[in-house]
């Protein structure tokens, strides 16, 4: 009887070698010792389990009917409790139990405190920010936590601070030495990224097993360097292929524990879910440099030409950016599968417009202080469209080892605004 | 008793526990788990709403507890109390005191931290940084709004030397004037970081009398002497790195406009510092600052027929509080 997937159990993926899936079963079984000398032993059941996997896995016969068996009876997978009695529902739903009120005075106080405190209590501030976030995000009655170790993340923010200094101050003195720095930036902020994202992902746990991610500066610079430049060379008619590939860097070198995220969109699905925002905008490019080209010294265009790129960067901002972000988002998730556990993201246009429109004329009336409680709605809103399939297979994730990068990335990526919707 | 999830650290396996607290130490209970574990080295983390509550044990395994009356029961036991900011993040009464304090020092900040930063800062600024930004400023707007001046050379050098001869002091930074002219922009001067003082054709034709005209330059050599341009570069930037922290995801128009309107609430205060040592100087130098007055009516009388689209955000306001000012300090002096 299988309960969890044969390659989750032993941590390796599905195309891993005999060797691999060798060392990966005497690395296991070590664990196993090691855990029963400790005297905090892990589940009989286990251990047969994973050898259970390893007679499957290490004869290519065998293996080869499991495959099969494991590929028919994937989108959802169907597998069962990792352990008698724990309680698993073949769907979770995603619930945030945050409350804007209650966030409200925690944002107050840290802001008050940091103030105080000349700032040094931001870091501190985060971590609390997070932790919220973190802690009343409930997925099959388990939370999320946060670990972001405040000290590193004070260090970060004096980085950042003289980073950022150090780019003013060039900027000041003279052109040359803004582009270079501007192009020390353009490699340096890869890096940083990556940096964020190791932060991020091991400083996040969900059931006590830490996230892991394991992109390379390599990977990032080429995406932000060699595919982020074809979108711009393009006009933005390969952005559905980049975000493509940046869905794939994020989500693709994600772990929870040992068992590691797979994405597997084609370019396909991101021009068809992209179609409209795209024609829309070629649309948009086109129309004005027609007015251009047929009315030209017209006085019809003095007057035209200013309307439409008003409208163009409007609607840029109005309908463009929401739309990528929706279809973006519902891309990244239900093409991602972490294990045997899958994800359905149902986010549509309209109510997620509706809700960054109310958010920002609140927060625009309220002078700023609405803020806090339209982050909590967005991540209400986020939870709302989103449900786990199998969320119980899960529980069969090991820790894997590692230690904390500094936090210096992680902060840069605040002060500098990116979106990593994940 | 407690209900709680228990997880080891090493697995995300899920493991049943009852919790409760006796001997000094937090016992765990369960069909796969049964562990005790010192108080002191629990780590009872903090209350975050609804959220489950995660208790960390000194190995990396944790409890979750979602059970939040029976939690406060348990931590009542172990005698822990919530640390002091999550007292204070509870209350409603110690967020609206947090909020005074963050009303209260972004007033302070506004009204005399970055002015006193402003003012200790700018005398620091290097020279060829001034210069630099000086000659930019005025190349970016001879580009867009000034052409040149229609003024006839030899009026725009006996202007030159009116003003040399009148107001040249030792003590005061260099200074030189150019002459503009600019279609779009009312009667003006304005002075550059630099010493670069511009008059634009409109105002010398407005003004008169040269008296008038010298109580302009006298005026401008005090935006310079206070480095009023470096300390409004200062302050603006700081003003829009703060707004933009604020505001910077939800609208750059609001950036921008909140940046205007806190900008001119300095440039008054500029405004009326630059008056003052006009004042004091034409009285040193040509024993009256009656000038200084005419020039201000009269532009307040041209700024009137204009529409006066610069005085919308306040710049120049308040003629009469200005000219009651100069006369105040000019009866001072005599």
């Amino acid at each position: 009887m299988q309960a969890v997937c044969h390659y989750t159990l032993l941590g390796v993926g599905t195309d891993a070698s005999t060797e691999e899936i060798n060392s990966a079963y005497a690395q296991a079984l070590s664990r196993f010792k090691r855990r029963l000398a400790a005297g905090d032993p892990l589940p009989l059941e286990h251990l047969d389990s994973l050898r259970d996997a390893y007679r499957t896995l290490a004869a290519p016969a065998s293996r080869a009917s499991y495959d099969r068996e494991r590929l028919a009876a994937m989108p959802p997978a169907p597998a069962a409790p990792a352990v008698a009695g724990e309680a698993g529902a073949p769907e979770g739903a995603v619930e945030f139990h945050g409350a804007g009120s209650e966030y409200l005075r925690i944002w107050l106080v840290n802001m008050a405190l940091s103030v105080l405190t000349l700032g040094i209590y931001s870091a501190w501030a985060k971590v609390r920010r997070e932790k919220y976030f973190h802690r009343n995000l409930v997925v099959d009655g388990a939370a999320f936590d946060y670990h972001g170790n405040p000290r590193a993340i004070l260090v970060g923010r004096i980085l950042l601070f003289i980073l950022l200094m150090v780019m003013n101050f060039a900027e000041g003195i003279s052109p040359a030495a803004h582009i270079a720095i501007l192009a020390v930036a353009a490699f340096a902020v890869p890096w940083l990224l990556v940096r964020s994202l190791q932060f991020r992902a091991r400083n996040t746990s969900y059931r006590g097993v830490r996230f892991a991610f394991a992109g390379s500066y390599r990977e990032a610079l080429a995406l932000y360097l060699g595919h982020g430049a074809l979108t711009l060379l393009t006009v933005g008619v390969y952005l559905p292929a980049f975000l493509r590939k940046q869905k794939a860097f994020l989500a693709g070198n994600l772990r929870f524990g040992d068992t590691p995220c797979r994405f597997d969109a084609g370019v396909g699905a991101f021009y068809s879910g992209l179609k409209v925002p795209l024609l829309l905008w070629v649309l948009m490019l086109a129309v004005p440099l027609l007015v251009a080209v047929i009315g030209a010294g017209g006085p019809l265009l003095a007057v035209l030409v200013p309307i439409l790129m008003a409208a163009l960067v409007l609607s840029f901002n109005l309908l463009l950016v929401p739309f990528i972000r929706v279809v973006g988002t519902n891309l990244l998730w239900n093409h991602t599968r972490l294990g045997d556990t899958a994800f359905r993201s149902t986010q549509t246009v309209g109510s997620y417009l509706g809700l960054v429109i109310r958010n920002w004329l609140l927060i625009l009336l309220s002078l700023g202080f609405y803020w806090p409680i339209a982050q909590i709605r967005m991540a209400s809103y986020r939870a709302h469209h989103l449900t786990v399939l199998n969320p119980a297979a899960l529980g069969s994730a090991a820790a894997a080892q590692g230690t904390n990068p500094a936090a210096v990335g992680d902060e840069v990526i605040d002060a500098f605004d990116f979106d990593i919707a994940l | 008793m407690l209900s709680a999830v228990y997880y080891d650290g090493r697995s995300a396996l899920r493991h049943p526990v009852r919790l409760h607290v006796g001997d000094d130490c937090l016992h765990l209970d369960g069909d796969s788990v049964r562990r005790s574990v010192p108080l002191g080295s629990v780590d009872f983390g903090e209350a975050m709403g609804k959220g489950p509550r995660c208790i960390e044990l000194p190995d990396g395994a944790r409890c979750e507890v979602a059970d939040h009356d029976g939690m406060r029961r348990l931590l009542a036991a172990a005698g822990v109390t919530e640390s002091l900011v999550v007292r204070l993040q509870t209350r409603w009464r110690w967020a609206a005191a947090a909020l005074a304090i963050v009303v209260g020092s972004a007033g302070a900040a506004y009204f005399w931290g970055l002015p006193a930063l402003a003012r200790t800062l700018a005398p620091h600024v290097p020279a060829p940084a001034v210069k630099l930004i000086s000659d930019g400023v005025l190349a970016q707007l001879d580009g867009q709004l000034f052409a040149a001046s229609a003024l006839p050379p030899a009026r725009q050098d006996e202007i030159r030397r009116l003003a040399t001869a009148h107001l040249r002091e030792a003590g005061q930074p260099d200074w030189r004037i150019h002459f503009r002219s600019a279609p779009k922009i009312g009667a003006n001067a304005l002075a550059l970081p630099g010493g670069d003082i511009v008059i634009l054709d409109k105002l010398v034709t407005l003004m008169n009398d040269d008296r008038q005209l010298l109580a302009v330059v006298a005026h401008e050599v005090g935006h310079l002497a206070h480095r009023h341009s470096l300390q409004q570069l200062i302050q603006g930037a700081t003003l829009s790195l703060v707004l933009a922290a604020w505001f910077g995801d939800v609208s750059s128009a609001a950036v921008a406009l909140g940046g205007q309107l806190l900008q001119a609430g300095y440039s008054r205060e500029a405004e009326r510092e630059a008056d003052a040592y006009a004042t004091r100087l034409l009285l040193r130098c040509c024993g009256s600052s009656a000038g200084l007055v005419e020039a201000l009516e009269k532009l307040a009388r041209s700024e009137g027929d204009a529409g006066g689209a610069l005085s919308l955000l306040g710049s120049h306001p308040e003629t009469a509080a200005r000219i009651a000012a100069i006369r105040a300090l000019a009866a001072q002096g005599n």
